[in-house]
């Protein structure tokens, strides 16, 4: 796992109030209970302010699933 | 171990029910990094888990303070609704969007003034559905008090989008919204039995350019204080009981660039900000606040460092700094006109310094730089007493609750004492900067009331002419009877006017210590008894040769076939040990008389305040029936109280 990968599973964690062992690979939103489309949201500026980055709106109607999320990060922080 | 295995290895022990455990980990990871969110949450549920739950609510506020966005807010309002079922009160937030957020940022900000709130949101725009239907699901939450925040571009979107408007048609859009808001409202009002309404006003709209110069009527700006001009005036005639919060004026406060964050806005319908949310529950809390009548009252003053700037012992009458154009003495200059502007509101003045007394009190009567003066402070203490003790016996003096105090102090030691000694005094960390009191002080929403009666605004004064009795009873020392007849006391009884619904409404909602239920009660429900035949409501004014004391008393009755039922009685501590009460109720037994009753009853229930009430009903002549948990009831047949008359020393009207 790369230093991203897992500073954005920690993100993730925190946001919701789970262990970042309760995500798997393929965890998003509605697979993972505690992510709702309203805890959505709160994920989304905790990135922000994490990385450090700002995300558009269409950016954060689409990073709904860890694969998307990090693949959007990645592309903000280069 | 690095802090994520210390966390989850925390959380692990908490869950297993080790909460002692659970707490030692977690300490050491918030000695490390003092605000982090996850550790501080998991610390506040082992805090709780072990029943302390004012510590959980020092750590969540810390929390929260450090990082007030809407995810701490939503994950704090979580492990607040762990403190269980007892919430002192219960709220709903509704009106249009997304109101989540907002009720996350009102359970949090009511935390941090002392209050166990629990709030539900209402649907996204739903408000009008759930004022009208009663099964709707708010309504399964019982809310006391439902607030309403409305988008004034949905609303009235004439007036924010057509630029040549009329007048006359602006008009018309604004009070065809403000009629059906009213209709709304009194659905709600008349479905819910004393539910409180209170209403965000008409907010900014963001995204209206704005107009240079020009006709002023199409200003932007104008428009909406029209619109909030005529809300105020409809609401208050139609229905006296809503509050009104001014939501212009709240967002004023956090700017109006900054009044919500489009990407939420539109991929959430959030209206608001977090900015401009923890604004708008900073207010809603205060009403809270009143509401509970957890209203402070008095506000406690240290001088060196605190009034003025300098040591007066060392500095000398003149050479302490205060007024003039130069700083300090500017800074502690606006401080000062700071807290004249809260004495205007009613807020009693108290000293209470470390000092030779002269000394700090040649400052208040000979520098010219001074704005508060000897006669604004009530009472004071200025010696060299331990401050803790000093507050108590001011609290005697001027007969008011310690806890109904706030302590202001520039000394850390001080106020930890106070703190320690007296968690129920509110003692908030003065900034280290005189320049920054004056917006502290303003930003302290502690002494608000929900509206604004003579008898505030004349308490400072009420409580210097007790002052000038108390050393009249000096004066007649050993000979109290004389002393009372020398006072000239005249009270009047009399049938509750419309004109003091609000301040009976007060008065029952602030009345700690003579008062016999401490059942709070709302504007709805005063106006639903006054309105009653069935109800009586008896208003005590008191004045004396010292002063008018005003509005200070309240009896309300039911009349039950050919019982009179004394729900409540309670009397302003400012006017007690003068023999009112018995005139109070002699002027009952004439109303019970007057309605053709035979007989009365009364109750008394026990709080932490009221035993100078405890023996009232057998003092005047009642026998205690029944009696759970300290509570007693009374009855008294009327006939055995007909010989009951006001003490002769005072004068007493009443309209039966």
């Amino acid at each position: 796992m790369t230093e991203l990968q897992s500073k954005i599973l920690d993100v993730i964690a925190e946001t919701l109030m789970i262990d970042t062992d309760d995500l798997s690979p393929a965890a998003a939103m509605g697979v993972v209970p505690e992510w709702t489309s309203f805890a959505h949201l709160s994920l989304m500026a905790a990135i922000e302010e994490a990385f450090g980055i700002e995300l558009s709106m269409d950016e954060m109607s689409k990073a709904t699933s860890l694969e998307t999320l990090t693949a959007t990060v990645q592309a903000k922080v280069g | 171990m690095d802090i994520r295995e210390q966390i989850k290895h925390a959380g692990a022990l908490l869950k297993s029910g080790d909460a002692t455990a659970g707490l030692e980990v977690i300490r050491q990871v918030l000695v490390a990094e003092p605000n982090h969110l996850r550790a501080s949450l998991i610390a506040a549920e082992c805090l709780l888990a072990l029943g302390t739950k004012s510590d959980a609510l020092q750590v969540l506020s810390t929390a929260a303070i450090a990082a007030p966005t809407s995810s701490t807010m939503s994950a704090v309002a979580r492990v607040l609704e762990k403190r269980g079922a007892d919430a002192s009160i219960r709220a709903a937030v509704i009106g249009h969007g997304t109101l989540e957020p907002l009720a996350d940022h009102l359970c949090v900000a009511a935390a941090g003034v002392g209050i166990h709130a629990s709030i539900k949101a209402g649907e996204y725009d739903q408000w009008a559905r759930e004022l009208m239907d009663p099964s709707a699901d708010i309504w399964q939450h019982q809310p006391q008090v439902v607030f309403l925040t409305l988008d004034t571009a949905t609303l009235l979107p004439r007036l924010v989008d057509d630029a040549l408007l009329s007048m006359t048609s602006m008009l018309a859009e604004i009070d065809d919204a403000i009629l059906i808001i009213k209709q709304m409202l009194s659905s709600a009002v008349s479905a819910h039995t004393g539910l409180q309404l209170v209403v965000h006003g008409f907010g900014h709209c963001p995204n209206v350019p704005p107009v240079v110069g020009g006709d002023s009527e199409n200003h932007p700006a104008n428009r909406l204080a029209i619109a909030n001009q005529r809300l105020r005036t409809e609401l208050t005639s139609a229905l006296p009981g809503v509050i009104l919060l001014d939501q212009a004026g709240i967002e004023a406060t956090v700017g109006t660039s900054n009044l919500r964050d489009e990407r939420l806005y539109f991929l959430a319908g959030i209206r608001f900000t977090d900015a401009l949310m923890r604004a708008m529950a900073e207010y809603q809390a205060s009403v809270l606040t009143a509401l509970l009548g957890k209203t402070r009252k008095c506000l406690v003053l240290d001088c060196d460092h605190t009034l003025w700037g300098g040591v007066v012992g060392e500095d000398g009458t003149l050479g302490v700094h205060i007024g003039g154009s130069s700083n300090p003495g500017n800074a502690f200059a606006a401080f000062q006109k700071g807290i004249k502007r809260l004495q205007s509101r009613g807020v009693i003045l108290a000293v209470l310094s470390k000092n030779n007394e002269q000394d700090a009190l040649d400052v208040f009567q000979k520098h010219p730089g001074m704005l508060l003066r000897e006669a604004d402070i009530a009472a004071h203490r200025i010696n060299w007493n331990d401050k803790a003790s000093n507050l108590t016996e001011l609290a005697r003096e001027l007969n008011i609750g310690t806890d109904s105090m706030v302590f202001l102090d520039d000394n850390p030691m001080e106020r930890a004492l106070m703190r320690q000694v007296h968690p129920e005094v509110l003692t908030p960390d003065l900034p280290a900067d005189p320049s920054g009191y004056a917006a502290f002080l303003s930003g302290l929403r502690v002494f608000e009331t929900l509206q604004l009666t003579g008898e505030d605004v004349n308490r400072t004064k009420s409580y210097a002419e007790n002052q000038q009795r108390a050393s009249l009873e000096k004066a007649t020392a050993g000979d109290y009877n004389a002393y009372l007849h020398s006072l000239g006391i005249r009270v009047q009884c009399i049938a509750s006017q419309s004109a003091s619904l609000s301040r009976i409404t007060q008065l029952i909602n602030k009345t700690n210590q003579f008062n016999a239920t401490t059942r709070r009660v709302t504007d709805a429900e005063v106006a639903e008894m006054h309105a009653s035949s069935k109800w009586i409501v008896i208003e005590t004014h008191v004045a004396d040769r010292f002063g008018d004391s005003g509005l200070t008393g309240v009896a309300m009755a039911e009349c039950v076939g050919s019982v009179l039922r004394i729900d409540n009685i309670l009397l302003s501590c400012r006017v007690l040990g003068r023999g009112v009460e018995t005139a109070l109720m002699a002027c009952i037994v004439k109303t019970a008389a007057a309605h053709g009753c035979s007989n009365i009853t009364g109750q008394y229930i026990p709080s932490a305040k009221n035993a100078p009430i405890a023996d009232y009903f057998e003092k005047v002549g009642f026998s205690s029936i029944s009696q759970t948990d300290g509570s007693k009831c009374y009855t008294a047949d009327i006939n055995e109280l007909s010989k009951l008359e006001a003490p002769a020393w005072i004068s007493l009207e009443t309209s039966w």
